[in-house]
């Protein structure tokens, strides 16, 4: 047995993720639709999404086999 | 732990993006353009000056205005827009000769009715007046009132964060998933 994440649905999840709350972050008033914070929140998340999912699996992979 | 170190890095990044001050602001003024509104909903005025950091904007009613310039322009034109996402809704637009040599202006605007549909937020409204003497551009931030919460948009975008949000922590888990073995015969 090996475990894996999901890097496919943490970059998807992650992309969508960031770009909402980039959204949210307007809605609420806390940046104008202007800002900068709109292109990197959804850039941050799809490159956190793969980086955890990827670790994920890294992390949990190496352990030794169970009997 | 390393988690929640990256969840507080990233708040600090976010923190500081959005301590960014924001200010109305001239990007290019050769014909020293200066003016100023008193936008009213009919209950509350708001008053609107060139360099305001925030101008709070209502979601219906009118604007008492008043521009100048310090060089004449002619053969000029000019518009007002505020940019919400990518859709852009005209507040406001001129053009003319001015033959008269006219350098200021006054009047009453209503405010479009686009503007009712708007979720509450900040959003960047931007302008220019240009002749064949020059031109000026400037940007600002303006508020639109109201709770957050009360809109479907703010609404709609809050639940798929949610969604989204725990289509990340799904990926972050990892799966069991059956080796690959290649039998030995």
């Amino acid at each position: 047995m090996r475990n894996r994440g999901r890097p496919v649905l943490g970059a998807i999840a992650g992309l969508f993720f960031g770009l909402f709350v980039a959204l949210d972050l307007v809605f609420f008033k806390a940046i104008a639709s202007g800002s900068p914070l709109l292109v990197i929140l959804p850039v941050l998340g799809l490159v956190v999404g793969i980086a955890g999912a990827l670790a994920a699996s890294i992390g949990r992979a190496g352990g030794p086999p169970q009997p | 732990m390393r988690r929640l170190g990256g969840l507080v890095g990233l708040t600090v990044l976010a923190v500081l993006l959005i301590a960014t001050p924001a200010a109305a602001v001239f990007t290019t003024n050769t014909i020293g353009c200066a003016g100023s509104a008193v936008i009213t909903d009919g209950a509350t005025t708001y008053p609107a000056n060139a360099d305001d950091t925030v101008i709070k904007l209502p979601k219906q009613g009118s604007a008492a205005y008043q521009g100048s310039i310090s060089t004449v322009t002619h053969n000029q034109s000019g518009a007002v827009k505020l940019k919400v996402g990518v859709v852009s809704i005209p507040m406001g637009s001129w053009s003319g000769k001015n033959d008269s040599n006219l350098s200021s202006s006054a009047g009453v605007k209503k405010l479009p009715s686009a503007l009712g549909s708007v979720p509450p937020g900040k959003y960047d409204l931007t302008g220019y007046h240009k002749g064949d003497e020059g031109m000026c551009a400037g940007k600002a931030t303006v508020e639109i009132g109201g709770s957050p919460l009360s809109s479907p948009a703010a609404l709609g975008s809050l639940g798929l964060t949610a969604l989204t949000g725990f289509g990340l922590l799904a990926a972050f888990k990892a799966k069991a998933a059956a080796a690959v073995a290649v039998a030995a015969p």
